[in-house]
């Protein structure tokens, strides 16, 4: 083989996998969002940004996007102060085995199948659920009926966030270990010789060291937590009345349910728009951390 | 950087030096219990939907929902992991979650290492664009694609089939697994390779005699979260299989929720069971996973 092609046979076959499976079908989804009356038999009509215009007027879809940041940003605020924290605690100094031990236990919700997260959430935020029990027994929840977690319009949301929280944490934690492990080790020596305490030192060698590593993981956990779709279909459905209702389900219902295809091809495209303008975000942030 | 982190053990790095500054910080052996004890806590919260979910499934049919409940079931049974082990279909869709995402991670590991090589190891023209490319198909939502996909999967008659499955959990790992791979290759030293080449070795024998087991962390890292993605997949599953003996594990835990009443019974066990294999691989894992992740993206 010609050298100048050896490295482009090396990349082609995974270009051309991801270019056919995942470009193309992107593709079609925004040429979709720009038609109306698709797979019917009157034949697909380009209709412009008129979808685009139909998902604006929907209330819903304002509703399903502030849901959506809302549960993104407290997903994430969870996720790294469990996930950053438990991380600093298990990189302090302790026996290797001990170490081993705690780690696997906090990854654990990590291996769990979303399904079986939400199933054990339901499960355990039913009124008649093991948590209302443990409120009980410990006395904080004595009066009234027992909350209905996933079925209460205040309490939904919460819920969905703290299944969230504990099903997405451990991910942020094993990327914070790992950004943890690649900070130099003379750096902390150095810095303890010049007497600095604890907090100095996590204050000027972990966070700007981890800061790069921080964004990156709020990048990805951004692009992961707007597209969750299993936990509120299986847990809530977006329900009730529409408080938990978040973009990749209303994308969901306005395909499967209603049957709009195009509104449902808009809203997808909305989601990668969104997802874009915050990876942009965060690149451009973590450029000048890493300039600066 | 990374180089170094390869090697050490997670966390030395964090870890002041012991002797020098013994003196000062006085209570050492109390923060460590302290420590311990915060950290034992906080397992056993997170541990308690877990634990929730196991008593649960030895209780009988009848007290799942019982309240208040006692904390451990007063007298349990192994009645629902008779039902799920009682049944052909379940066996079936076990080993059919199992060979989907083992199948995955040997096409997300052999063609990710594959252009992660090529990246790290040769400059050519579009490079830049090539790397915009893996990132950018990173950011594309699995629920923005599943109409246009079911369109492409019915076209090439593999509609209910586990290679449909297949490549598509390969393409959603591979855009992660050429940023990790690529990484991690780059902490490679290229000198390695240099003197293989003398001796005439092709790219390819390169790549599987030296790249394969100084980059096994990150491989093996690569790999889990491939395996991960595949086997908890549920959107797909739902909407590119329909047979009974196609499912996978999550799909077949979620089809016991029925229209009026839900087998949570049964669905308890499953779940208990359908967790079992991830624990094991990460057990398995464990010792590379943290030390072969070295972010993609973040280093560079």
């Amino acid at each position: 083989m010609r050298r100048a092609l050896l490295p482009y046979a090396f990349v082609a076959p995974a270009v051309i996998v991801m270019a056919a499976l995942m470009v193309f079908p992107m593709g079609r989804m925004i040429h979709m969002s720009l038609f109306q009356d698709l797979f019917s038999r009157v034949g697909e009509q380009f209709v412009g940004f008129e979808n685009y215009a139909d998902l604006f007027q929907k209330e819903l879809f304002w509703v399903a996007l502030a849901n959506s940041i809302i549960f993104v940003v407290a997903s994430l605020i969870i996720h790294q102060i469990v996930g950053g924290g438990l991380a600093l605690l298990l990189t302090s100094r302790m026996r290797g085995s001990l170490r081993t031990f705690f780690r696997a236990i906090f990854i654990t919700p990590w291996l769990i199948i979303p399904a079986v997260v939400a199933i054990t959430w339901v499960l355990l935020l039913d009124h008649r659920g093991g948590f209302n029990s443990m409120l009980r027994s410990l006395g904080i929840v004595e009066c009234c009926p027992p909350p209905e977690w996933f079925g209460d319009f205040k309490l939904a949301m919460p819920a969905l966030i703290a299944t969230n929280g504990w099903g997405g944490y451990p991910l942020t934690m094993i990327m914070w270990l790992a950004g943890l492990q690649s900070i130099p080790k003379d750096h902390y020596e150095a810095a303890s010789v010049d007497g600095a305490g604890r907090w100095r030192r996590f204050r000027h060698i972990t966070l700007p060291a981890m800061g790069p590593t921080i964004l990156t993981i709020l990048l990805l956990d951004t692009i992961y937590t707007f597209r969750n779709w299993d936990l509120p279909f299986l847990t809530t459905g977006g329900g009730p009345g529409d408080t938990t209702m978040v973009l990749p389900l209303l994308t969901y219902r306005e395909a499967f349910i209603g049957f709009n295809f195009g509104i449902s091809a808009a809203s997808a495209v909305m989601i990668l728009v969104i997802t874009a303008f915050f990876v942009f975000w965060f690149l451009r942030i973590r450029g000048r951390l890493l300039e600066g | 950087m990374i180089r170094n982190a390869v090697a050490r053990q997670p966390g030395a790095g964090a870890a002041p030096a012991a002797g020098r500054g013994a003196l000062r910080r006085w209570p050492s052996h109390l923060e460590i219990i302290i420590r311990g004890l915060v950290l034992l806590a906080l397992a056993v919260v997170v541990l308690y939907p877990i634990f929730w979910l196991i008593t649960n499934s030895i209780r009988p049919n009848g007290e799942i929902f019982k309240h208040p409940a006692e904390w451990l079931p007063p007298t349990p049974t192994l009645e629902a992991y008779g039902k799920v082990f009682g049944k052909g279909l379940w066996l079936r869709i076990f080993l059919n979650s199992y060979f989907v995402a083992g199948a995955t991670t040997l096409l997300a590991i052999t063609l990710g290492a594959l252009a992660a090589y090529g990246i790290s190891r040769f400059a050519f023209r579009g490079k830049r664009l090539l790397e915009f490319f893996v990132v950018g198909t990173q950011q594309i939502p699995p629920v923005a694609m599943i109409i246009p996909f079911f369109a492409l999967v019915r076209q090439f008659g593999l509609y209910d089939t586990h290679l449909a499955l297949i490549i598509t959990y390969a393409a959603f790992a591979l855009p992660l697994a050429i940023l990790m791979l690529t990484t991690y290759f780059a902490t490679i030293p290229i000198e390695l390779e240099e003197s293989a080449f003398i001796d005439g070795a092709g790219r390819l024998r390169m790549l599987w005699t030296i790249m394969r087991p100084l980059a096994l962390p990150g491989i093996v890292a690569t790999g889990v979260f491939a395996f991960i993605l595949s086997f908890q997949d549920l959107l797909f599953a739902v909407q590119l299989t329909v047979s009974d003996d196609m499912r996978t594990i999550p799909l077949g835990i979620v089809t016991l929720i029925g229209q009026q009443n839900v087998d949570w019974h049964q669905m308890l066990a499953a779940s208990v069971i359908a967790s079992i294999p991830l624990l094991v691989l990460y057990a398995l894992a464990q010792r590379y996973l943290v030390s072969g992740l070295t972010l993609g993206a973040v280093k560079q």
